[in-house]
């Protein structure tokens, strides 16, 4: 009987032990999404205003290209999607350059569906793969790159 | 004895019974997509308040999301990534009705040319929206009507000939009047209606132009020879039903564009028809359909596109 009794209460206490992992992980997840909205958006924004920047340079791109100085957002990544089969929706099925946030292990297409959701994208028919080029913290170094043209393809380094 | 306010086994049992019916409601809530409409009313709401002269005293911003779609007959899209998935059937008709419906809902989001949401702007700027990023799945190229592309003379038809509520057409809803009046009209510059590749992905466009009103910006477009593919203005008045226009087609040799008047050879497909404001002075380019990031789409130099990817 007492050990019956031992055994119910041990019941309880898992069962209020999950519901608290339940609360915990559901409080948690409302937390860090209502707090990192705020951000995500303010990333979104430095990214657009790069995009444009290097949408500037080849608008009016010449034999000496440009340069972009202090990449921003900190810690984001620029791409190149060229001959891959799928692309981020704003590339609409071309070669295009986006900037968004690198996923750990890209499997099921992870980093494509980050970078159509998050991200900011600029089409360039004619761009010319590239490595991929992590914007550093500013703490650590500061990430510069040079745009040019050369045998008809846009070509974006690091320097 | 259980202390006084500690959980029973019961009551523990009722919370988590509880919170799964929430989870598994919240996963029905979201497979019925309830955000699309939702996002298509914070749309058409910003766009309303914008064009409000009291309430757009304020910071009123447009918060208008770019919706992306991909038709397809089998369910799987391999050209787009997450996109809202819009499953047709053998009958072409199911097709025309998803583009139809897209091309409606764009028009009511941006207040169907009865609102100004740019304010007054006295330079000659057109101020372009995308609401749609359409993609064809590979698996419409199945329907036996389709060839790899879709008409869009038939497209207009059925435009013309289907009704979006009683006694008003899809085509009259567009602020448009005849297919035969858009044709007639292409046709003296000698263009015409084109195809919509299933290869390709496409923009459901429109816009507003600054209250200076369209033929001005036609005529700034070739003072600065901005126009890369270059477009071709001709208007049009109605004729029963009184609507008057500019049809727009692109114009393949790039020379002087005139009001009304062409000079030079000029032949190419239809980019839009731009009709005037119902209660404002501005005028309005009727949604239509261009390809993703052309020549065309690039032709229309927009000033701002003024939705967000």
């Amino acid at each position: 009987m007492v050990k019956g009794k031992k055994a119910m209460l041990l019941t309880e206490e898992v069962l209020k032990i999950i519901v608290a992992v339940i609360g915990l992980v559901l409080l948690s997840y409302f937390l860090i999404s209502f707090f990192s909205s705020g951000a995500k958006e303010k990333k979104q924004r430095e990214a657009i205003e790069t995009i444009d920047k290097i949408s500037q340079i080849i608008s009016s791109i010449g034999i000496s290209g440009g340069n972009i100085s202090v990449l921003q957002p900190q810690r984001w990544t620029l791409f190149s999607f060229t001959e891959e089969e799928k692309k981020p929706n704003q590339c609409t099925g071309q070669n295009c350059v986006c900037i968004c946030n690198k996923v750990v292990g890209d499997l099921f297409d992870r980093q494509i569906k980050k970078c159509a959701k998050e991200g900011a994208c600029l089409v360039i028919f004619n761009l010319q793969e590239f490595e991929d080029i992590k914007i550093e913290a500013y703490a650590k170094e500061t990430t510069n790159i040079n745009i040019q043209e050369s045998g008809g393809k846009i070509q974006i380094t690091k320097i | 004895m259980s202390k006084k306010g500690e959980l029973t086994t019961q009551q523990i049992i009722i919370l988590i019974v509880l919170l799964i019916s929430f989870i598994v409601i919240l996963y029905f809530l979201f497979r019925l997509n309830i955000g699309k409409s939702s996002e298509e009313e914070i749309c058409h709401n910003s766009i309303v308040m914008k064009g409000n002269p009291i309430l757009s005293k304020g910071d009123v911003s447009i918060n208008c999301k770019r919706a992306y779609v991909c038709l397809s007959k089998d369910g799987s899209c391999e050209a787009m990534t997450n996109p809202e998935i819009k499953k047709v059937g053998d009958n072409p008709e199911e097709t025309y009705k998803v583009l139809a419906d897209e091309m409606a809902g764009c028009w009511w989001m941006f207040g169907e040319g009865k609102i100004n949401y740019v304010g007054k702007d006295f330079k000659e700027n057109f101020y372009c929206s995308i609401c749609s990023q359409l993609a064809f799945d590979n698996s419409l190229s199945d329907i036996e009507e389709f060839n790899e592309s879709l008409d869009e003379r038939v497209f207009y038809k059925y435009l013309e000939e289907n009704e979006i509520s009683e006694g008003q057409t899809y085509l009259n809803y567009l602020g448009l009047n005849s297919v035969e009046q858009i044709e007639e009209t292409l046709s003296q510059e000698g263009g015409s209606f084109g195809t919509f590749e299933f290869s390709k992905q496409y923009f459901i466009m429109t816009g507003i132009y600054s209250e200076v009103g369209v033929w001005k910006w036609v005529a700034g477009l070739a003072a600065v020879g901005a126009v890369a593919g270059g477009i071709v203005a001709t208007p049009f008045t109605g004729g029963a039903s009184a609507i008057g226009g500019v049809v727009f087609a692109k114009a393949v040799l790039l020379g002087s564009i005139s009001l009304g008047a062409v000079a030079g050879g000029f032949a190419g497909e239809y980019l839009g028809t731009a009709v005037s404001g119902d209660g404002v002075d501005n005028d309005f380019l009727s949604p239509v359909i261009l390809e993703a990031n052309s020549e065309e789409f690039a032709a229309f130099n927009c000033k701002d596109i003024m939705s967000l990817a």
